[in-house]
């Protein structure tokens, strides 16, 4: 190690390591599960989690919306096509709030510091952190969309408010498109691409 | 004065309807300073990007001689409009460092000019947090820092004060001035290219419309206007 970021604990920083791999590997197993209450369960434990690390149950709630309008799509199109519905809408959402969980208990500063430069570990944690960004634009960027829409309706369900949510789901995929390629730009020119 | 950046004829369309760049032909010459002034839409961002050869653009863009390439692009420093789009580490400090070991510095060497860059920018003492934890001008000066760090020979510079307060203004303008390097800085802040750009070149249309020294280019109001700048 060459220097050692913040001024945690060891102990603390491993006890960090190791929930975030707690949390990786439920999120495996879940992927692999159908048992819908076990997946209502880990929905359950990751938004709770989640609502623990952001500080408030809504902000959690709001950050996950839309995956739950993604698994909501998913559901129905399985629906259309075979009138009935998998579990892996649930999947998606458990996998999703204990990967988030994971990413953000895990000491990256720490790690990325204890790291060897140019090594496999290295461009492994490079990896995840580039995931991680990814993730965080994708979150800001939901609730920015998200914050946008409730501003231009005034009742929750009044006219419109169906076409106002596609319309905020379809702007935030683009809007989080072009920013992925300008943070790929910018680090392909850093040279972290190849 | 040698030239740094050449370049001839450049082009670039999004699709035949929209022709976004046409005919830009231009130079940076050593420790010069030249700036891109034009309206929003007027094409600045494009031309950075082709420079750097983020887009396919016709024509010919050469650096200290050479075609620039994947060999030549990493002896440029680019700071993006956006600071998040550059900075994503879990600390302000691994940001300004990461470049600097990806390119094989000792770790040692690389912590010792990681932190001289970030106390240039006065930022040595929220070196621990993370970017997004930052005020935006601490972000800009942030990425300037991390482009800086690398010791590039062409500083490339999108909007560097797009959104900032004045005091946050006159900060980065203060950090660009003491640079020797060629720089090349796209805005459509006029105050702030004109206190320092040697030369500046006006965009309209996707056509440098005018250049010439920038205290000279930049009190012409009648040019401006036609820029849509004033």
């Amino acid at each position: 190690m060459v220097f050692r970021a913040g001024h945690e604990s060891y102990v603390m920083t491993a006890l960090r390591v190791m929930g975030a791999l707690v949390l990786l590997v439920a999120a495996v197993m879940v992927a692999v599960v159908s048992n819908r209450t076990w997946l209502l369960s880990a929905i359950i434990g990751g938004l709770a989690l989640r609502a623990i690390m952001e500080g408030s149950f809504s902000r959690a709630l709001r950050s996950t919306l839309p995956v739950v309008i993604f698994a909501a799509l998913l559901a129905l199109m399985q629906w259309v096509a075979s009138q009935s519905v998998s579990s892996l809408p649930l999947r998606t959402i458990a996998v999703f709030l204990l990967s988030a969980c994971a990413f953000g208990i895990f000491p990256w500063a720490e790690t990325f510091s204890a790291v060897r430069p140019g090594s496999t570990l290295f461009a492994l944690v490079l990896f995840a952190l580039f995931i991680r960004h990814f993730a965080m634009i994708l979150t800001s960027e939901s609730r920015r969309v998200l914050q946008a829409r409730s501003l231009g309706i005034s009742r929750a369900y009044g006219p419109g408010w169906f076409r106002s949510l596609v319309a905020a789901v379809a702007a935030l995929i683009g809007r989080s498109l072009s920013r992925a390629e300008r943070f790929y730009a910018a680090q392909s020119l850093r040279g972290f691409t190849e | 004065m040698k030239p740094v950046l050449e370049v001839d004829n450049l082009n670039y369309a999004y699709d035949s309807a929209r022709r976004v760049l046409s005919d830009i032909t231009f130079s940076v010459g050593e420790g010069e300073c030249v700036g891109i002034v034009g309206a929003n839409g007027a094409g600045k961002s494009t031309l950075l990007w082709c420079l750097l050869g983020l887009l396919k653009a016709t024509g010919s863009v050469r650096f200290f001689g050479e075609k620039l390439g994947k060999q030549t692009v990493g002896r440029i420093g680019v700071v993006f409009q956006n600071p998040e789009d550059q900075l994503f580490m879990p600390r302000l400090l691994d940001d300004i460092l990461l470049p600097l070991l990806n390119r094989g510095l000792l770790p040692q060497l690389a912590h010792e000019r990681a932190l001289a860059a970030l106390d240039k920018a006065s930022l040595r003492e929220v070196y621990e947090r993370p970017a997004a934890q930052l005020s935006l001008g601490e972000r800009k000066r942030a990425a300037i820092a991390a482009a800086l760090a690398g010791a590039p020979e062409l500083l490339l510079l999108d909007e560097p004060t797009a959104e900032l307060d004045g005091r946050s203004v006159r900060r980065v303008a203060e950090s660009l001035r003491t640079l020797t390097m060629s720089r090349l800085i796209a805005s459509h802040d006029l105050e702030f290219l004109r206190g320092l750009c040697h030369r500046t070149l006006v965009l309209a249309g996707g056509k440098i419309i005018a250049q010439g020294a920038s205290q000279e280019i930049l009190g012409q109001r009648v040019l401006l206007e036609q820029a849509g700048l004033i």
